[in-house]
């Protein structure tokens, strides 16, 4: 199947739109998820059309009061942003778990995203963050919530024609701090089995200004916890509080069995790991 | 079968190759370039058998397509000898005894290659870190630390 394909290299997003419409082809980024899906024959294609070459798709910027990083930039670009270690090093935590570093330095945001893996790591800091995703065809673009672009185990919003050009959210207020946690069954190199990823913002009082915990790999697309966020809300942050949140958030999934774990696993690691992110985050451990 | 021309630079050389654009970097260096060195493991991005430098940084060969590397600069490990001499980092891996069967060992040699190239003096950490993608079943990966170690004592006393 694979002798039959053609590559096609659009040097801008306008012509990969065009020939995204003309062909209806398979798009490849860093090809760390296609490529073994192309070998296992899970999906049909003529066409491939390969994104790695578009200008300008991979940079990490500041616009205003968001934060934009380009649908194709690399787990090693963002482990090597000055940016996003400033304001949201969760995400450098995520890029640094990804495979090793020929994997990091293939593997895209973009693809993570739209390949909506129930345990894509990417996905949790980025609900976290609200995120927004910029979608491009060659009539022009949209802009939707993550949360709306997600919408089951590989399943998104995107449209047959369409491109992830860009995913943006607005840059957290200064003093926020985040941390990314998972269990999988060895350090490196593991599909998560439970992750969970937490934002916090606390005054000088210790008082809980701002928080947000979502988790990965309990649920058919990764979630937040908005009970446990309220619980949490304009509290001052203590040990016994943040248990109870944690008790809380085991509610928010609704995880499997599967090979890698049990669902008793999965929600007893999700209270370990919003437990131990909080207090890491709080200062209290 | 559609088949494109690809022209990239390997170890040094420019080739030509006429070759399908779906098959792996992988299947192109062994089977149309006739370099058998990097080695073909798991086909998923897993082991790291097949570690290559592509412009300058290292890449699993099995997950990238030979359309993607046209115009583009590829290192194997038939590349680092120079003028009949071995690499330091190919001759520590020998002297320190971090070859058993030696499959991983042309993939763990790239990595620690490209590591060498941007940080010469790696802490044993450092090392870890870098070798995280290249699977070992036979030596521990002890030995292999040291060789990686010895050999940047020597390229950077050079
Ligand atoms: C050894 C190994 C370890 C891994 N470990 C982890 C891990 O720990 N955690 C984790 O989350 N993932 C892991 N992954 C998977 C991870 O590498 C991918 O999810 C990666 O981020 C996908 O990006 P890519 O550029 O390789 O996507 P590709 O494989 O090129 O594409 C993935 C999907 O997205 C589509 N696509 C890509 N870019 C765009 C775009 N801009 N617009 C529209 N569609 C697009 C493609 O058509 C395809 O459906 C691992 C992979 C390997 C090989
Ligand atoms: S053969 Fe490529 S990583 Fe195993
Ligand atoms: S020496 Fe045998 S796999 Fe490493």
């Amino acid at each position: 199947m694979m002798h039959e394909l053609r590559l096609e290299t659009p040097r801008s997003l306008a012509e990969a739109s065009r020939i995204l419409k003309e062909t209806g082809g398979k798009v490849i980024a860093g090809g760390t998820d296609v490529i073994p899906q192309m070998r296992d024959g899970r999906f049909e294609a003529n066409t491939l059309i390969d994104l790695s070459r578009l200008p300008d798709l991979d940079t990490i910027k500041e616009e205003g009061d968001f934060i934009v990083i380009g649908a194709l930039a690399n787990y090693t670009s963002i482990r090597q942003s000055q940016l996003l270690q400033e304001t949201v090093p969760m995400l450098l935590e995520v890029a640094g778990l990804v495979g090793g570093l020929q994997t990091q330095n293939r593997g895209t945001i973009g693809g993570n995203v739209v390949n909506a893996s129930p345990a894509g790591d990417t996905l949790p800091p980025l609900l976290a963050l609200n995120a927004e995703v910029v979608l491009n065809n060659s009539d022009g673009e949209r802009t939707i919530p993550l949360s709306d672009f997600l919408q089951g185990p590989g399943q998104t919003a995107i449209a047959p024609h369409e491109l992830l050009s860009e995913i943006r959210f607005q840059k957290p207020p200064a003093g926020t701090k985040s941390t990314f946690l998972r269990l999988g069954n060895r350090r490196g190199m593991v599909i998560s089995i439970v992750s969970a990823a937490t934002m916090l913002l606390l005054d000088g009082g210790n008082k809980i200004e701002e928080v947000r915990i979502a988790l990965g790999a309990v649920a058919p697309i990764p979630i937040r916890c908005p009970e446990a966020e309220a619980l949490l809300q304009g509290q001052v942050l203590t040990e016994a509080l943040i248990e109870q949140a944690a008790e809380m958030t085991v509610k928010a999934g609704s995880p499997i069995d599967d090979v890698r774990g049990t669902a008793t696993y999965r929600q007893h690691g999700i209270k370990v790991l919003v437990r131990r992110g909080l207090l890491k985050l709080g200062g209290l451990r | 079968m559609n088949t494109m021309k690809i022209n990239l630079i390997v170890n040094g050389q420019s080739r030509s190759v006429e070759a399908p654009p779906g098959k792996t970097l992988l299947y192109l260096l062994r089977d149309d370039l006739d370099l058998l060195g990097t080695k073909d493991g798991c086909r998923e991005g897993e082991c790291g058998a097949c570690t290559v430098l592509l412009d300058g940084e290292p890449v699993n060969a099995c997950l990238v397509l030979a359309g993607q590397v046209d115009g583009r600069e590829v290192v194997t490990i038939e590349g680092l000898s120079q003028n009949g001499h071995l690499h330091p980092l190919q001759r520590h891996f020998v002297e320190a005894g971090a070859v058993q069967c030696g499959f991983c060992t042309p993939g763990l040699i790239m990595s620690s290659a490209a590591l060498l190239e941007q940080n010469p003096q790696p802490t044993e950490e450092q090392i870890r870190h870098a070798l995280v993608g290249n699977l070992c079943r036979c030596t521990g990966y002890t030995k292999v630390f040291e060789a990686v170690q010895h050999a940047a004592e020597e390229v950077d006393r050079d």
